[in-house]
This record gives C-alpha cells, sequence and structure tokens, in this order.
C-alpha cells in the first residue's frame, strides 16, 4: 500500500462522513480534528519505504502513489509542508466548533487539504498549479457557506488562481523541456516574471491580494483566516521548492532583488492601509500581508538562515491568525461596535492580542522570528530593518487605537456575547501564542524537518 | 476546414459577451468547447481531444441544471445600450487579438496558425469578459474561456493524459463551484451595473 494513497482513501472517507454529520454542531470538527493530527503525524513521522511490523502484522508503506501516469510522492522534501498543513487543519478544524464557521467548512476544508498535499506531492512538482486551482475552489466553499451571501471577493480569488495556474504551468514546460538557465538570458527573464506573475498571486503581494481584504468584513474570520493560512502556506512552500530546485534561479540576483521589493512593499502597503483602517475585520488582512511581506524579506535576503526563518515565521503565523479569528469571530456578536471590549473581553482581547503576535510585537509568538532576522540582516539591508520596525511600532500604535475603542468606559456593560466553548478557546490560542514567544525552540523541530526537505537552501 | 472552429470560437466568444439569457448562454458555451475540441485535436489524437469536449459537456450540463433551478435572476437594466457598449468593446477586444495572434506570440513550437488565433481571441475575450461582469455565472463563463484559450496552446506543448484529465477537473469543479454559490448562497447584493 502506499501511503499518498491511503491518506486520499482517508480524506475522502471523512469528507463523506462530515457531510453526513454536517448538521451536527460539535462531531464533524472532532472527527476532522482528531483525523486531521493523526494524518499530519503520519505524514510528519511515518517510517516509509521500509518493512515494518504494526500489531504483528508485516507492512511496507510505499512513498509513492502513480495515477494517470503522474506520481504524488511523499518524499522527505514533502513531508514537512504536507504534515503542516494536515497539523493546521487539524488545529483549526478542533477550535472551529467554538466559533461555528458553518456547515461546509469541515468538509470544504478537508477536500481542500487533500488537493494542497496532491500540490505538494505531485511529480513533477510544476503541475502543482492546478492543484491548488481545485483547492482555491474548494476554499470559496469555506468562504460562502449554505445560506450566506455570495461575495464577489470569492469570485476573484477563482480569477487569480486560474490565471496564477496558467502562468505556472506554462512556466513549467520552460523549465523542463526548453532548458532555460542562466546562460539563456532571455529565456530566464522570461520564466522570471512569469513565475513572479504566478508567485504573486499565490503570496498575495499588492494588486493581487485584493481578493482578501474585500471579503474580510464579510465573511467569518475563522473561516478567511484558514483559508488564508492555508493558500499562503502552500504558495510559499512552492516559492521555496522552485528556489532549492533550480540553482540558477537562486544565483540570479534579480529574483532575489524581486523577492526583496515584494516583501517590502507588502510591509509598507500592509503597515500603511492597517493603521488608516475603520474595519476591524481588515485590519487582520493587512496586517498578514506585512507579517508575509517580513518572511519574503527573510527568503530574499541572501542569509544562510534566511528560509529558516520564513519557515518559523509560518509556523508561528498559524497561531497568531488563529488567535485573532477565535477572537474576531466571537465578537462579531457584537458588530465590533464601540465598548465592544466590554460586551467581550476575552474575545477582544484574544484579537488584539492575535494582531500584536502577527505584527512580531514583544511576547508574542511573532517576536522571536523577527528577531532573529533583524539580527541577522546586514548594514546592507538596513532599509529593510527599519521598514520591519516601522511596520511593528505603527501596527503597536493601531492596535493600542482600537483597544481604547473596544474598551472606551461608560459604554455598554458585559453580557452574554462570549459563550464558554469560545472564551476556552481563545484561552488556549492565546497561551499557545504566549508560549512560543518565550520558547520559540518548540517550533524548531518542525523547522529543522523542512529545512531538511530543502538541502540547497539549508544553512 | 480548421478555419470552421476558428470562426466559431470567434463568434461564440463576441456572443458571450453580449447575450443576455442564461439559458442560451449556456448553449453557445457548448459550441464553444467543441469549437475548442475541434482545435486541440489539431496538435491530439481526436479520441484524446474528445476528453474536452465531455468535460466541456458536462460543465455546461451542471450550469443548465443549476440555472433551471435557481431562483430567476432579476432583469439587469443594460438595455440595448448596455448590449450595444458590450458588443462594441468586444470588437475592439477582438480586433486587438486577431492582431496579436498574427504572430506565434506565446511561442509554442509546432503550434497551427489558427490554433494560436483562437488562443489569442478566447483569452482577450476571457478578460474582457472577467472585467465587466460580476454575476458568478458569467464570471465562471470568463474564467472557461480564458482557460479553454490556453488549453489550447497548452494541449501542444503538454499532451500528457493526466495533465488533459487534471485540466478538465478545473471545468467540472467551476461548474459546481458556481452551481453552489448559485443555489446555496445568497445572490450578492451588488447591483450589476455593467450588465
Amino acid at each position: 500500500m502506499s501511503a499518498p494513497a491511503l491518506i486520499f482513501v482517508l480524506i475522502s472517507v471523512l469528507v463523506v462522513a462530515t457531510l453526513g454529520l454536517r448538521r451536527r454542531s460539535f462531531l464533524p470538527f472532532a472527527l476532522a480534528g482528531v483525523s486531521s493530527g493523526l494524518i499530519g503525524l503520519f505524514v510528519l513521522y511515518a517510517p516509509l519505504d521500509q518493512a515494518i511490523s504494526l500489531l504483528g502484522i508485516p507492512l511496507r508503506l510505499a512513498s509513492s502513489w502513480e495515477i494517470l501516469g503522474r506520481p504524488l510522492s511523499l518524499d522527505p522534501q514533502d513531508r514537512a509542508g504536507v504534515g503542516f498543513l494536515f497539523l493546521v487543519g487539524s488545529l483549526f478544524f478542533g477550535l472551529g466548533w467554538a466559533v461555528a464557521p458553518g456547515r461546509s467548512f469541515v468538509p470544504g476544508g478537508l477536500i481542500a487539504l487533500g488537493l494542497l498535499a496532491g500540490a505538494l506531492t505531485v511529480e513533477p512538482f510544476l503541475f502543482a498549479a492546478i492543484f491548488l486551482e481545485l483547492a482555491a475552489m474548494a476554499c470559496v466553499l469555506i468562504l460562502i457557506p449554505p445560506g450566506a451571501r455570495s461575495e464577489r471577493g470569492a469570485l476573484n480569488l477563482l480569477v487569480l488562481y486560474s490565471m496564477a495556474m496558467m502562468a505556472i504551468l506554462f512556466t513549467g514546460w520552460l523549465l523542463e523541456n526548453v532548458g532555460v538557465t542562466s546562460v539563456t538570458p532571455e529565456l530566464a527573464l522570461r520564466v522570471i516574471l512569469l513565475l513572479g506573475l504566478g508567485f504573486v498571486i499565490l503570496l498575495f503581494v499588492p494588486p493581487f491580494h485584493y481578493w482578501l481584504p474585500s471579503i474580510a468584513h464579510r465573511v467569518n474570520p475563522y473561516s478567511l483566516a484558514f483559508v488564508a493560512i492555508i493558500l499562503q502556506s502552500s504558495g510559499m512552500f512552492f516559492l521555496l521548492r522552485f528556489l532549492d530546485n533550480f540553482a540558477w534561479m537562486r544565483a540570479d540576483p534579480r529574483v532575489s532583488a524581486a523577492i526583496q521589493a515584494a516583501g517590502g512593499l507588502m510591509i509598507v502597503y500592509g503597515t500603511l492601509v492597517a493603521v488608516t483602517q475603520t474595519s476591524f475585520p481588515k485590519i487582520a488582512a493587512y496586517v498578514l500581508l506585512a507579517d508575509i511581506g517580513v518572511s519574503l524579506i527573510a527568503v530574499g535576503s541572501g542569509l544562510t538562515i534566511g528560509t529558516e526563518i520564513a519557515m518559523g515565521l509560518t509556523g508561528v503565523r498559524v497561531i497568531s491568525l488563529a488567535l485573532w479569528a477565535l477572537g474576531s469571530a466571537s465578537m462579531s456578536r457584537t458588530g465590533y461596535a464601540r465598548g465592544a471590549g466590554r460586551k467581550a473581553p476575552f474575545s477582544t482581547a484574544g484579537g488584539l492580542v492575535g494582531l500584536l503576535s502577527l505584527a512580531g510585537l514583544p511576547l508574542t509568538a511573532g517576536f522571536p522570528w523577527r528577531w532573529a532576522l533583524l539580527d541577522n540582516l546586514s548594514e546592507g539591508s538596513r532599509f529593510s530593518m527599519l521598514l520591519m520596525i516601522f511596520s511593528m511600532l505603527a501596527i503597536l500604535w493601531a492596535v493600542l487605537r482600537w483597544t481604547h475603542f473596544f474598551f472606551e468606559s461608560g459604554t455598554t456593560e458585559r453580557d452574554d456575547v462570549e459563550k464558554s466553548p469560545s472564551t476556552l478557546a481563545v484561552a488556549l490560542m492565546a497561551g499557545a501564542c504566549l508560549l512560543l514567544g518565550f520558547f520559540p525552540q518548540l517550533a524548531t523541530p518542525w523547522v529543522a524537518q523542512a529545512m531538511a526537505g530543502l538541502p540547497n537552501l539549508k544553512p | 476546414m480548421n478555419w470552421i472552429p476558428l470562426l466559431l470560437v470567434a463568434a461564440t466568444a463576441t456572443a458571450l459577451v453580449v447575450v443576455e439569457r442564461p439559458g442560451i448562454q449556456i448553449g453557445i458555451l457548448a459550441i464553444q468547447y467543441s469549437s475548442v475540441a475541434w482545435l486541440t485535436s489539431l496538435a491530439l489524437p481526436p479520441q484524446v481531444a474528445a476528453v474536452k469536449l465531455v468535460a466541456g459537456l458536462i460543465a455546461c450540463g451542471i450550469l443548465a441544471l443549476t440555472v433551471a433551478k435557481s431562483r430567476p435572476a432579476a432583469e439587469s437594466a443594460s438595455g440595448i445600450a448596455g448590449r450595444a457598449f458590450r458588443a462594441i468593446a468586444g470588437i475592439l477586444i477582438m480586433a486587438a487579438a486577431l492582431g496579436i495572434g498574427q504572430s506565434n506570440w506565446m511561442r509554442v513550437p509546432d503550434i497551427r496558425p489558427e490554433a494560436i488565433m483562437a488562443a489569442a481571441i478566447l483569452m482577450s475575450m476571457g478578460l474582457l469578459q472577467l472585467g465587466l461582469f460580476r454575476n458568478p455565472l458569467r464570471v465562471s463563463i470568463g474564467i472557461i474561456t480564458l482557460l479553454s484559450g490556453f488549453e489550447i496552446a497548452y494541449s501542444v506543448i503538454e499532451p500528457a493524459l493526466a495533465i488533459l484529465a487534471l485540466l478538465a477537473s478545473v471545468h467540472i469543479g467551476l461548474a459546481i463551484v458556481v452551481s453552489y454559490l448559485s443555489l446555496e448562497a445568497e445572490p450578492p447584493d451588488v447591483v450589476e451595473g455593467s450588465e
């Protein structure tokens, strides 16, 4: 039996089971959360391509599964990424019942995770673009649950991912068949431009981010956070695989300059729009852009530790965004109105701390990795350092302003807006956020495994 | 003979911009899929190119069922002026596409001139539809038109069955998503100014 086939069967069964249970409030979330966690751990740690004995039964799990002539391979290169996605799924499914993100959240989420796992494991990996497009379709089902209003932003996501798919597929052909190297400058430039178009969409680089804030204040924040995390993380893994696989691309100074420029643009744009926002759900979309920008600065910095920092940031972003989403989803019952913090103090505090963590403020999960980047950036990257510090301070100011707005005295008193499950979920994530802020080494085993799959980018 | 699907592609892509009734749009889309399959068969064996036709017709079937089941949408207020505007925009874009399609603009080796011209027309008209419309059905038809143009050229350079099947699943997936948005979700509250 092959491991990818086993995962495919498991996900199919889970999708059917959770569709059958979709009217229950707790069971589908618990089932998907536990199963997704087990699949994640299996992907990360199961011994593949070697004989093992399970309860006395001899067993050999193959890492590859051929379908229509193309293998899906769970190579060491892919295992950290695929495992990460399923662990993200486990976290979001497990806590999702507390904020009721909609009936399509669990089955749609499982389909999206399965497709993204396909994207990371398909050989040659350039065909991943089609799986990413299909995953974007599943994400539309998550964002717009049955009965919710259809939003143009969700359709924009499909339009953008279709364009990214075409750009990456065409680039894939150029890379595989035409033999692009550094000694074919015209073709190399064409590849860089086409790939650039694909990746700016996958990594939400402005102006291709517009689907995100346009629906941020209309859909459930929890669903949006899940979709943003899984799509953006897959885009980041995909980018790193490209850089790892093609030496000429790593060596081309235009590539690293473009990545750094995109990162800088995201930090400046995300920060400036975030501080001027009048909508609380939208602010997170822009702070997220600034955070992704920091990851791109790390990737494009040329530092030997840069990729490791980008991976670390990708990992802790899940915690920060989940905390914001849990808080924000509970706060939505208050309409994010003035004094909402007095009605729902835990949720509001959770949402605000989640933003601070996304911005990389001290004591939160996002800080240690940013600090590592700031510490390692050289004299030549002083501008990037200044941008990062400016972003942190500006977002801190914006969060303080929102804190004053939500906790302003003389407004409404506390009522039963906060349910105990959501309060518990917020407390759990806040604890995780602080824990990773104080002990960032807790995330390093996963980062080390992810880096083992990227031998050419490894320090 | 190969100019027949090219003419059909040009006619259907323009008609999809102008025609407003969803049922007729889906009929036109089915003709467009047939033309695309014909053009694809210039590079692939006909039985393989038929995969595109079958997938396209399945997508059209899903869309047709959706249109039949969904609540009748409020009449768009575009009128003759709106249709005339879209027709003129379509003609202008078509002229640009005919100019681009004269040469092998995608630099795909061994591609027939009819195929590269059809790719230019479909991709241009698909982009026009995406720019003009906000309604899920019309946006999905725009994406399908855009993808069909790309696939005519891509099938020349990547004839693998797996890719063909995956791309076919994208078309069916799009139809399912639009069906879901039309039947399960509430209609958007945005006024279709451009339609």
